[in-house]
């Protein structure tokens, strides 16, 4: 389970995928029991299997919300784990070379926490112009998993993922597709 | 011995699931009946005041689609007192915790009649689904005078 960072172990895309999975098995069994008359639940008694089946959706549809979020999350720990790498182990490549001449001008505090856009992806967009629409992808991403982690409170003006594994497949294609990342999210 | 092939696989699981599912089909002919029944019931308390003509009562069709069932048409009730109605529409017969249900309403008041056994009917709130009581001639008053009032 999980990829390492120094002696940090995180989820994978792959992981978090499997604890979807058995996140929906659970419930679907859950209803089978509901309806079999041995599940308990918080909804009115006496629902019809379609009233039943309508309800279960709901809760399904949120934990695909839940099961994007910490796809994104996982994706954001694999660009971060390559920006440290590349300034640990001083590769010799253009990316890497540019990580850490841009970290020079920084203050210590900020060196310190590299933010996502700014310091990874324009420089994954500037030395790698090919990855620019791969990039353009998961910055559409982005505004889906701050909208989920924010509150939905307002209006996604990104267009919304089809479903959690449309999500998956996207972000294991972009985590391919950069130049020079280890692919540590797919066995 | 020779593997089993798909067409002899598929009669085999044909056969187990007829043997260990419910007869869907009798399910659906009894609780149609059960409706039947019921409308009966129900129009048997009011002939007194059909025949003094302060009610009418009418029966339609409702089309109800259910798991293993598929789509039927199943009857609904409605009692009319003047320009005010009380509807009564079967919601279906696969329902968690019961063998039927029928939703009572009269615009935005609602209650629900609830199948919990071949013959018997009880009467629920709409919120919560909590039983009030079984549904006689007593409760039946009750709904008309809670919906109605």
């Amino acid at each position: 389970m999980g990829t390492k960072f120094g002696t940090v172990r995180y989820p994978t895309l792959d992981d978090v995928w499997q604890h979807h999975l058995h996140c929906e098995q659970a419930i679907r069994t859950w209803q089978r029991a509901i309806q079999g008359g041995t599940g308990s639940h918080s909804w009115p008694p006496f629902l019809s299997h379609a009233e039943l089946d309508e309800r279960i959706e709901i809760v399904l549809d949120e934990v695909g919300e839940q099961t994007i979020l910490a796809l994104m999350a996982s994706a954001e720990a694999e660009l971060l784990t390559d920006y440290w790498r590349r300034v640990a182990k001083r590769r010799k490549d253009p990316l890497s070379k540019s990580i850490r001449k841009s970290r020079k001008h920084k203050k210590r505090s900020e060196a310190a926490r590299p933010r996502l856009k700014e310091d990874i992806l324009s420089h994954w967009e500037r030395v790698h112009p090919g990855s620019k629409k791969v990039v353009q992808d998961f910055r559409s991403l982005l505004k889906v998993r701050n909208w989920l982690a924010h509150g939905r409170w307002w209006v996604l003006r990104a267009p919304e993922p089809k479903s959690a594994l449309d999500v998956k497949f996207r972000l294991e294609s972009i985590l391919r597709s950069l130049p020079g990342l280890r692919p540590t999210a797919t066995p | 011995m020779s593997p089993e092939s798909l067409k002899e696989l598929l009669q085999r699981l044909a056969k187990k699931r007829g043997e260990s599912e419910p007869d869907w089909t009798e399910r659906k002919n009894a609780w149609l009946k059960s409706l039947d029944e019921l409308y009966s019931r129900l129009e048997g308390w009011l002939t007194e005041s059909k025949e003094a003509g302060v009610v009418t009562t009418d029966r339609d069709w409702v089309s109800i689609t259910e798991e293993y069932l598929g789509t039927y048409n199943a009857p609904t009730f409605r009692i009319s007192l003047g320009a005010r109605s009380v509807l009564f529409r079967p919601v279906g017969t696969l329902i968690v915790g019961a063998y039927g249900r029928v939703d009572v309403s009269a615009g935005s008041r609602r209650c629900l009649l609830i199948r919990s056994s071949a013959n018997s009917w009880s009467v629920a709130t709409h919120e919560k689904g909590a039983i009030t009581g079984d549904l006689s001639d007593v409760t039946f008053a009750a709904i008309l005078r809670d919906l109605l009032a």
